[in-house]
Parts: structure tokens; C-alpha cells; sequence
């Protein structure tokens, strides 16, 4: 079994002492706030679990975590994380480009968890921290005491009205829905481009097809997911990154591969919602994700 | 279609009803029979086998029409006294209810689209049912179980005997009865719909008093022909909740109601999630009583507005302490049998309430 709730319960008091708590992104994220939805007196939500044509929450055996800069930038607290992760099992990975913000747990009989920690663009003037074309690291290096974030460029936003819940006794941290999306989008958007590669052998590009939909389809649930007091939030959050490259380019993808008869997302994935759920979801997709108004 | 063409068919026709064959016919008046015509059968490339039948011949397909041509065409066959002789009607159209009826009646019956049921004592030799009605007839009233004349067929459901008859006093009241409900109804409309709701046997008449004759086929036609009529719909956020409903009341001629599947919890146990619907006869009008602000996303929504003229949303409903008008028992429940499953197994009750 994996200490899944211990690991997060660690997590989150470490980090809550210093900001505003963990981010739990990728399919556990949604997986937990699923379960949160589930379990619960359940608060008014986009779609209504009941009408989800799917409403078995996914389960997925990688953790991704949205580490905020001022954890890799603490010197303390970074060091505390990799305890945790060291005393639960977790060894840094043994993949070169994963090495430091990728750890593995080995469960026997071949089966691994994997944790990854992402995090977001730091800004020009930062320095308190290095960054190489895959990490983010403290500034000077902590060596085997410390450990990094993978440079996330579309994890924009993520710092902004993210949602808390509890789960076990421990607040759970989950993006705020614009930020998760443009990361899904974007996942989706590079997984279909493999998919079309001729380079690629077929079962790679078979693999690929299928995490594009994985991603496309949590996308719609994230949405599906979001409560009054996130989509009212949502406005706001969008003000403040509309116009960084990573959110226009999201733009794109959605209108290039979520709408009409074109997009790929669009016609792979409408049979697994209701149709007037699926328009409530697109709605709210393209309210957020029309284009900029020229000047 | 005139009961003569019907007859000049019957006697000209090769085949009654596949592979039943015409062997002989002739009217009964020129034999000296009752009935409208007297006809040998048999069937096409079997044994020679023949059935005599008397028919009774009827240009109306209505429930009532063939009811009485049944009871006619029994009596007839009765006073003939021969065993080698058997009852049979002719209408435009069969249905299978009417088919049902025939068969428990043990008569045949044939009609011009190629539905039947061919039976002598002890045999059952054809049923066939499912063809279309290609002479849908002019009646007085198009159809008693939709849009305003059905509150007539309501009325009856409330209370089961308005006591009068066919007499224009008694129309009188019992359209004075349905305006009290709420609906206006001319007296034109209520004396045709009683027409049509005896043409359907579903209403009785004894002197002057018109009767619920069967209530179950009622409520299953009111629920089959029932269209919510819906022309827009908007959903709203309203802060202080179902409450701020009561100021509907405010203009006098805004028809408006909490809709059946929202009422359903007075009725029964039942949890319907989702915004209130209420239905209104005119959706700028309850905006502007209401205040709120748009929704676009229908599960935040308080409330969803429905425009719709329909009279059933409006007929006999309930109001409670705070002015707010609900959806009677037999709105609800029709709207539930129209509904999903969930929905339709709680409908189950409260058509044991209506008919208790």
C-alpha cells in the first residue's frame, strides 16, 4: 500500500508553514478531489457526478507535485522534503534528466511509484536559484542534501486561488482550473504531435495517442470538477496571465483541437459526456480560451 | 368516409384480412338480416373451410363507435340463434386497445389498414396489429387529452362527478370549476372536450350526470400527449433563494408555477437535484419581478425559468404560506411519467395518491 496520505500529510505541514500549502497536480490531483466530491456533502460542481457518463475517479500510480520556488529556495525546508521522501521509501531517480525531481519507490513484482515535482518559471531577477533547461535548483547547489523542480513552463499561475479541501485530516492544494488546464491542454497538444510522427513506431505513437486523450479527457473533468467559488475566482486568475506566451498558446490549442468538427479532442472524446454537458463544459473552455481582442 | 363507402368495400374486397378471403357477401337488408352485411370466408389455398360472419359496419373508429358496434353485432348474432354464425365489425381502424377489447368480447373485427382479429368459439385464427391509421377521422374535438381542453379531462380527476349532464347549466359549472383552477376555458371548449372524452369512453354520462368512467386510461392519455410547450428557458442566481418566487405573484397576469418534477418532494420522497424550475407564461415579465442575474452555468444556477403557455403547469395548483404556487399531484405526476427512470418509478406513488 502506498503511504500516499502520509506522504502528503508531511508535505503539507512543511510547506504550510511556509506558504500556502501543496499543490497536488496531474491525474492524483484530480483523482483526490474526486474522492473529496464523492465523499462529501457535495458542493455544487460544474457537472454533477451523477451525470458523469464516466464518474469512476482514475487512478494513476505517478504523483505530480507543484512545488512553489520559495521551497527550493529555502535551503530548510528543501532539505526537510527530501527526508520525507527518503524516509518513505523514495530514491532519487536513476533516469539522468529525472535525477533530483524525479523518485522512485520500488513495490515489488515490478510495479514503482513514481513522485515528480514541478515548478513554475522563476522570474528574470530571481537569485536564489539556477536554472538549466530541465531543473530549477537552489542557488548555491545543495549537492545530495537538496532537491529540484522540473522546469514547468506551463505551470503559470499555479500560486493563484489554488483550492484547498481536506482529505484524511490533511489540506489538499490543487491548482486553481485555469492554470490545470493549460498544463492538460499543453500535455494533450505535445502527445497528439507524437502521435502524428512518422518518425515514432507505431507503439510509441499508439502510447501517445492514448496519454493526448488521458490528458484532453482530464482536462474536461478539471472543468467539470470546478465549484461556485473556483469559476467565480477563474476571471480574476485569467486577468493576471492572459497574456503570458504559455496561456496564448493554450489559446490555440483549445481552439485548434477542443472545437468543431477539426478538432481531434473534440471528436474523440464527445461520446463520453452528455451532450448538453459536454456544451456547459466548452462554454466555460471558451469563455477563458477565446483568443485576444486585437487593438 | 361514409358508412356506405365502408360497406360498398367490404362487398367488392378479395382478401378481408391475409389469408383470409372473401367468398360471398351481400348486405343483410336484401337477405333479410340484421347487421349491414352478411359474408362467407375462407382461408387462401387451405381446406374448404368456410366462416360465416354478420358484420356490423361502423365509419367511426372512436372507443365509443366500437363499443357499440359490438354490443349491436352481439345482439344480432344472438337473435339469429346459429351456431355457424359469428359477429363481426368493420371500422376505419383498429388500435390495439380496441383489438384487446374485441378479442375479450370474442368478436372479429377487420379494418382498412390491414389490422384484425378473425375468432370463432374456441379458435383465435388471426391477430394482426402495428399498421398505421391511414383515415385518422374529423372529430369534434381534435384531441381531449392535450393543451387546454385536456384541463377538462383534469377537472375529473379532482372530482369525479360534476352532476348536470349535457345541459348548458351543467357545462356551466363545470367550466366555472376549471376557471377556479386557474385556466380559462370557453364553454364551447368544455362542451366539446366532454364530447370527445365520451367518444373515448373515458367519460360516462347517466341522466344528466357526466361521469369518470375510466380514470386510468385518463391519466394515461393526459401523460402521453402531454408537451411541456417550452419556447426558452434561462437559468438564475437569486440570493435570497425560492422565496424571492412570491414576487411573481405581484403581476396578476403572469400564469407562473413551481414545475411538477421540482414539487415532486411535497408528494413524495423523492430528491430531484438541480435549480427549481418554474414555469412562466412570460419570461421577460418574471426577470423583471425577480431581479437576479443570468447563469450560465445551469447546476449554480437558484432557479431556471421556463416559458411555456402550456395550461397544465398552471391548472390546480397548490400555494403555500409565502405565496409560492407548486405543481398539483397530477402535473407532477405526469411530468415524472414522462421523465427518466429514477423518475418514473417515483411517479408509482403518487398515482396510487391521485386515485385513492
Amino acid at each position: 500500500m502506498i503511504p500516499y496520505g502520509l506522504i502528503l500529510s508531511h508535505f503539507g505541514m512543511t510547506y504550510l508553514k511556509m506558504s500556502s500549502g501543496l499543490l497536488v497536480a496531474g491525474g492524483y490531483g484530480l483523482f483526490l478531489k474526486q474522492r473529496w466530491l464523492l465523499n462529501e456533502i457535495q458542493p455544487k460542481i460544474v457537472i454533477p457526478l451523477e451525470r458523469w457518463l464516466d464518474g469512476t475517479p482514475r487512478v494513476t500510480k505517478d504523483l505530480d507535485f507543484i512545488v512553489g520556488l520559495d521551497l527550493i529556495a529555502n535551503m530548510a525546508c528543501n532539505g526537510q522534503v527530501l527526508g520525507i521522501l527518503t524516509a518513505h521509501g523514495f530514491a532519487v531517480s536513476l533516469n539522468p534528466q529525472g535525477q533530483r525531481w524525479q523518485f522512485e519507490k520500488d513495490l515489488g513484482s515490478q510495479r514503482k511509484v513514481i513522485v515528480e515535482l514541478h515548478t513554475p518559471s522563476p522570474t528574470p531577477d530571481e537569485t536564489r536559484l539556477k536554472t538549466d533547461r530541465i531543473r530549477i535548483k537552489h542557488a548555491p547547489s545543495l549537492g545530495e542534501r537538496g532537491l529540484h523542480g522540473r522546469h514547468n513552463p506551463e505551470a503559470i499561475g499555479c500560486d493563484l486561488s489554488p483550492f484547498v479541501f481536506p482529505i484524511g485530516g490533511t489540506k489538499i492544494s490543487v491548482p486553481n482550473p485555469i492554470s490545470w488546464t493549460v498544463m492538460k491542454l499543453t500535455a494533450a497538444h505535445e502527445r497528439w504531435c507524437s502521435a502524428q510522427d512518422n518518425g515514432l513506431d507505431l507503439r510509441e505513437r499508439g502510447f501517445s495517442r492514448d496519454q493526448a486523450v488521458k490528458h484532453a479527457q482530464d482536462a474536461y473533468r478539471l472543468v467539470a470538477m470546478i465549484t461556485l467559488k473556483e469559476r467565480d475566482a477563474s476571471l480574476t486568475v485569467i486577468d493576471s496571465i492572459r497574456k503570458i506566451v504559455q496561456f496564448q498558446r493554450a489559446v490555440e490549442i483549445y481552439t485548434g483541437s477542443f472545437i468543431g468538427n477539426d478538432g481531434w479532442a473534440n471528436n474523440i472524446l464527445q461520446d463520453r459526456w452528455l451532450a448538453e454537458d459536454l456544451a456547459v463544459i466548452n462554454q466555460i473552455l471558451e469563455q477563458w480560451y477565446s483568443p485576444l481582442e486585437q487593438p | 368516409m361514409r358508412e356506405s363507402d365502408l360497406i360498398e368495400h367490404l362487398l367488392t374486397a378479395n382478401q378481408l384480412l391475409p389469408p383470409l378471403h372473401l367468398s360471398s357477401a351481400a348486405r343483410s337488408s336484401d337477405i333479410g338480416q340484421n347487421a349491414d352485411v352478411f359474408l362467407t370466408a375462407r382461408f387462401a389455398g387451405k381446406s374448404l373451410e368456410f366462416f360465416n360472419f354478420l358484420v356490423e359496419v361502423k365509419a367511426q373508429s372512436t372507443p365509443q363507435a366500437i363499443h357499440q358496434a359490438i354490443s349491436q353485432v352481439k345482439s344480432y348474432v344472438k337473435v339469429k340463434d346459429d351456431p355457424d354464425v359469428h359477429p363481426m365489425i368493420l371500422v376505419p381502424f383498429l388500435s390495439e386497445d380496441r383489438l384487446r377489447e374485441l378479442e375479450s368480447e370474442q368478436v372479429s373485427g377487420i379494418d382498412l389498414c390491414g389490422n384484425g382479429i378473425v375468432t370463432i368459439p374456441g379458435r383465435q385464427l388471426i391477430y394482426r396489429t402495428g399498421n398505421v391509421n391511414r383515415h385518422p377521422e374529423s372529430r369534434p374535438l381534435s384531441n381531449p387529452f392535450h393543451g387546454k381542453s385536456a384541463m377538462v379531462g383534469r377537472m375529473f380527476l379532482s372530482d369525479p362527478a360534476v352532476v348536470g349532464g349535457d345541459s348548458f347549466d351543467a357545462l356551466g359549472s363545470l367550466r366555472g370549476e376549471i376557471r377556479k383552477m386557474g385556466i380559462e376555458i370557453s364553454l364551447p371548449q368544455v362542451s366539446k372536450a366532454v364530447a370527445a372524452l365520451r367518444e373515448e369512453r373515458v367519460l360516462g354520462s347517466k341522466g344528466r350526470t357526466s361521469y369518470l368512467l375510466d380514470p386510468n386510461r385518463l391519466m394515461d392519455r393526459l401523460a402521453t400527449f402531454w408537451k411541456p410547450g417550452v419556447t426558452e428557458r434561462l437559468f438564475i442566481k437569486l440570493p435570497e433563494g425560492i422565496a424571492a418566487l412570491s414576487r411573481l405573484g405581484n403581476d396578476r397576469e403572469l400564469h407562473w408555477a413551481v414545475k411538477g418534477v421540482s414539487s415532486v418532494g411535497r408528494y413524495s420522497a423523492f430528491g430531484q437535484g438541480g435549480p427549481v424550475q418554474v414555469a412562466v407564461s412570460n419570461l421577460r415579465k418574471a426577470m423583471t419581478l425577480l431581479g437576479g442575474e443570468k447563469e450560465s452555468v445551469p447546476n449554480f444556477a437558484d432557479i431556471q425559468l421556463l416559458a411555456s403557455e402550456q395550461p397544465g403547469y398552471y391548472f390546480g395548483n397548490e400555494i403555500d404560506e409565502r405565496g409560492i404556487r407548486w405543481a398539483g399531484r397530477l402535473q407532477t405526476w405526469i411530468e415524472l411519467r414522462n421523465g427518466d427512470a429514477r423518475q418514473k418509478d417515483a411517479a408509482k406513488e403518487i398515482f396510487q395518491q391521485i386515485l385513492s
